[in-house]
């Protein structure tokens, strides 16, 4: 894809979100694949502060404001009252967080995947409640320190993926904030989609992982290098790993560059390393099976 | 020309959907507004309303996507009722706040628990500071009307607030009734199209709808809300008034009934009972066909007590000069609430004492208010219930003592339960 | 029709928070190194990064985060910190 062939960053400078945020990365290359015939919905987490304070906006494309658990819900309106309205060639996104996607707003994305509308549903995922201030959602990983979790969270990660392709999506990909690239053909794969497309993007947060700002895109990347976070993408249920690992990292330079991990046992290193080593094998043997 | 048809509050309202040309639809089923969201599947998939249907998952994701709609521009309903009511509170005060002018038809059924399928109107009362225009049909025919009314109120440029027109399930819900179904083009006459002079979702004028405020401009924005809330009513009386001139049935804010004569001619009657919804039907029947039977006149006056009916269809806003310059002259006032209002008086009781505080504040009398609670969870007013609700207002009257102000109150309780039966508590133990 | 004034939350303006009020350090361009390869614009969060003809900093927003010097393969950027930032101006 040749570079320049995106627009303009459609997010204006000067908001107030950390130094070093995932999420205003993602924001900023989504719109400059999506463009100004976009709408946008960010609920009240990390998202909300792009859409603005008193009578200051950071969007230059039209934005609102759901509720937690209910911007799927909204999208499913929004789009029924753009086709009632003949309004074909505008694309409605949602930016939400992973607590309000995998916990409070399951039931509405849900219900509006299954329905089929045209939407794109990007997750941002920091694997916490992050705009409150750092508490457990049920994508925190194994292990994680979060206010709510102070002895590390005793539960795995939700599975939103395989979720979300038992009910058919036809397209739903993972992404990574330090695979930017690999993210914005995504998107652009996903605004084809006559009907929902999902987004995970891994979005690491310094303030809740409690690392440097200037770590985000490193730590990012060590993620998907270690296989803890492999990069795929599902069309009409057809798999395709989009960037293939040769040489797997251990995940121990992922955890340590991680305050949130300091209380991850060697032992519990070794198994988080053993199941996403045999995850990234199952994912390649399906594209395998997927191209016979 | 109109057409006659046999309805129930449901099919009305679906009818008045398609008449209003309403473009989105979300729809969950709840008893008793079901057959509402299968009318309009029906209606839809056969082409007779061609509007986008969407089958939601729950009630909150139900007004979440009307609101959507509504953002960019479309006529949007959704309707519910009970449970499904509560379910949707959170966004309630959300569409209202963002001055969608979308329209919800609510089949009251009381709020749990306990637990019933019946009517009462806990599920609208528990909205009614979100903001909403709150209108109650007494009938098919109204719930139709009221839809229609509602629209053109709504979207007013000078209002763009939502609208609940509620009606009380099974008893006009399931109903049937003889119902006038005005013509579209009669419709398209009463109803402009949806307003678009408002803050939208529309890439060709980008703006961010929602967001996040702070103290400097939170209290602004809510007087704003305010102020269109009590333009509502002017608008409102307009709007019913034209339905009036153009399909022949007048709605008002506030409507008096007096049996024998014209209200304008015999006003005020001794004693007024002021309700909502089919109640209001019973009384007006019950008057009419003198059902009631015959009460001394107060005071020793020679002859039957006067009685008369002031029926409050819109309770939101609250037509409190209206109601105040009707009651100003009668002695005894009976408000007979369809819903408990737990920890304080009954909600419609306190609208009515609170609109004549200011008659003291005046110097002027203030007929004495006595407070009914009754029809809870389904159970039926019957004109046996009516009968007791007067003989307590005129027995409150008779005892009551003549104050400074002219408030009189009566040394029975403030809230009366009419239709209580004294029942032995179940046992403890089988 | 009167113009009429929109009620309700909405917001037209657009935010100008100067964060860059909040940093320690700064981003500093070697422009002999740079290769003008556009990827550090992409990775910033804050876009304060533009590539005109050089590599431009909107340092009244640059929160010197620091992620774009992790990013660029040519090591075109360094961080530099605001106090010495400030004595190299003055100078």
């Amino acid at each position: 894809m040749p570079r320049g062939a995106y627009g303009p960053d459609l997010v204006s400078p000067g908001l107030t979100t950390c130094e070093g945020c995932a999420m205003e990365i993602v924001a900023r290359a989504m719109t400059r694949v999506l463009g100004p015939r976009t709408i946008v919905l960010t609920p009240p987490g990390c998202s909300a502060i792009l859409t603005g304070f008193g009578t200051e906006t950071g969007w230059k494309i039209p934005a609102f404001q759901s509720n937690l658990e209910n911007a799927a819900a909204y999208m499913s309106g929004i789009r029924a009252g753009l086709d009632a309205l003949g309004k074909d060639d505008v694309a409605v996104v949602t930016l939400a967080g992973d607590g309000g996607t995998v916990d409070i707003g399951l039931q509405a994305l849900s219900g509006a995947v299954e329905r089929g509308h045209r939407f794109i549903y990007i997750c941002y995922d920091n694997e916490a409640y992050m705009n409150t201030g750092i508490q457990r959602s049920g994508a925190t990983p194994l292990g994680a320190w979060t206010t709510t979790t102070p002895g590390g969270k005793r539960q795995h990660k939700k599975d939103i993926i395989a979720m979300l392709m038992a009910q058919g999506i036809p397209y739903i990909a993972t992404a990574s904030a330090g695979y930017i690239e690999d993210f914005m053909r995504k998107l652009e794969r996903a605004r084809q989609v006559d009907g929902p497309a999902y987004i995970h993007v891994h979005s690491p947060c310094p303030t809740g992982w409690r690392m440097p700002a200037c770590d985000t895109v490193r730590v990012a990347r060590l993620a998907v290098e270690s296989l803890l976070w492999p990069l795929y993408e599902v069309v009409e249920g057809r798999l395709r790993v989009t960037v293939k690992v040769k040489e797997p990292k251990p995940v121990q330079a992922y955890l340590e560059a991680q305050g949130r991990f300091r209380g991850v046992s060697p032992e519990d290193a070794q198994r988080m390393q053993e199941r996403a080593v045999r995850h990234y094998r199952r994912l390649l043997a399906q594209e395998q099976e997927g191209e016979a | 020309m109109p057409t006659v048809k046999a309805l129930d509050g449901n099919a009305a309202v679906a009818e008045a959907v398609r008449l209003a040309r309403v473009q989105v639809i979300a729809a969950y089923p709840i008893t008793p507004q079901t057959p509402i969201v299968e009318h309009l599947a029906t209606a839809v998939e056969s082409g007779r309303l061609p509007a986008r249907y969407i089958p939601v998952e729950s009630e909150h994701s139900a007004l979440s996507a009307v609101a959507g709609a509504s953002l960019v521009g479309a006529r949007a309903f959704t309707a519910t009722a009970g449970a499904g009511l509560a379910l949707m509170h959170e966004i309630v005060g959300v569409v209202a706040g963002t001055r969608l002018p979308v329209v919800m038809a609510v089949t009251n059924r009381a709020l749990p628990s306990p637990w019933t399928l019946q009517t009462d109107h806990s599920d609208t009362m528990a909205e009614r500071d979100q903001g909403w225009i709150q209108l109650y049909a007494e009938s098919a025919q109204e719930a139709l009307d009221l839809i229609l009314v509602g629209y053109r109120t709504g979207e007013d440029p000078r209002v763009l607030l939502p609208v609940m027109v509620a009606l009380d399930g099974f008893f006009v819900s399931h109903t049937v009734e003889r119902v006038e179904v005005p013509d579209p083009e009669q419709v398209d006459a009463y109803l402009p199209p949806p307003p678009t002079n408002r803050p939208l979702l529309d890439p060709d004028h980008p703006v961010t709808i929602n967001q996040l405020t702070s103290p400097d401009i939170f209290t602004e924005i809510k007087w704003q809300h305010r102020e269109a809330l009590q333009r509502a009513l002017g608008v409102l009386a307009e709007a019913g008034e034209a339905y009036g001139r153009h399909f022949g049935r007048r709605y008002a804010p506030v409507e008096p009934y007096l049996p024998d004569t014209s209200a304008a001619e015999g006003w005020p009657p001794d004693v007024a009972i002021v309700t909502m919804g089919s109640m209001a039907g019973t009384v007006r029947q019950a008057l009419r066909d003198g059902l009631l039977g015959e009460f001394a006149a107060p005071g020793g006056r020679p002859g039957p007590a006067r009685v008369g009916l002031v029926k409050v269809t819109c309770f939101r806003p609250f037509p409190a000069e209206a109601l105040r310059e009707l009651l100003a002259g009668v002695q005894a006032v009976a408000v007979v609430d369809r819903s408990a209002g737990l920890g304080s008086q009954a909600p419609l009781a306190m609208e009515v004492k609170a609109a004549l505080y200011d008659l003291a504040a005046q110097g002027r009398r203030v007929p004495l208010v006595q407070g009914f609670v009754a029809g809870l969870g389904g159970r039926d007013f019957t004109v046996e219930t009516l009968r007791r609700v007067v003989e307590t207002t005129l027995g409150q009257l008779a005892n009551a003592r003549a104050g400074g102000s002219g408030l009189a109150a009566g040394p029975g309780p403030t809230t009366s339960w009419p239709d209580l039966k004294l029942v032995a508590a179940q046992p403890a133990r089988p | 029709m009167a113009t009429q004034v929109w009620e309700g939350p909405f917001a037209l303006r657009l935010a100008r928070t100067r964060t860059g009020t909040w940093r320690h350090e700064r981003p500093v361009v070697d422009e002999q190194r740079c290769r003008r390869c556009g990827i550090c614009p992409r990775y910033c969060p804050s876009g304060v990064l533009s590539l005109g003809e050089t590599l431009q900093v909107d340092y009244e927003y640059c929160k010197g985060c620091g992620i774009c010097v992790t990013v660029c393969p040519f090591e075109a950027l360094r961080m530099v910190s605001e106090t010495e930032a400030a004595a190299g101006a003055a100078g």
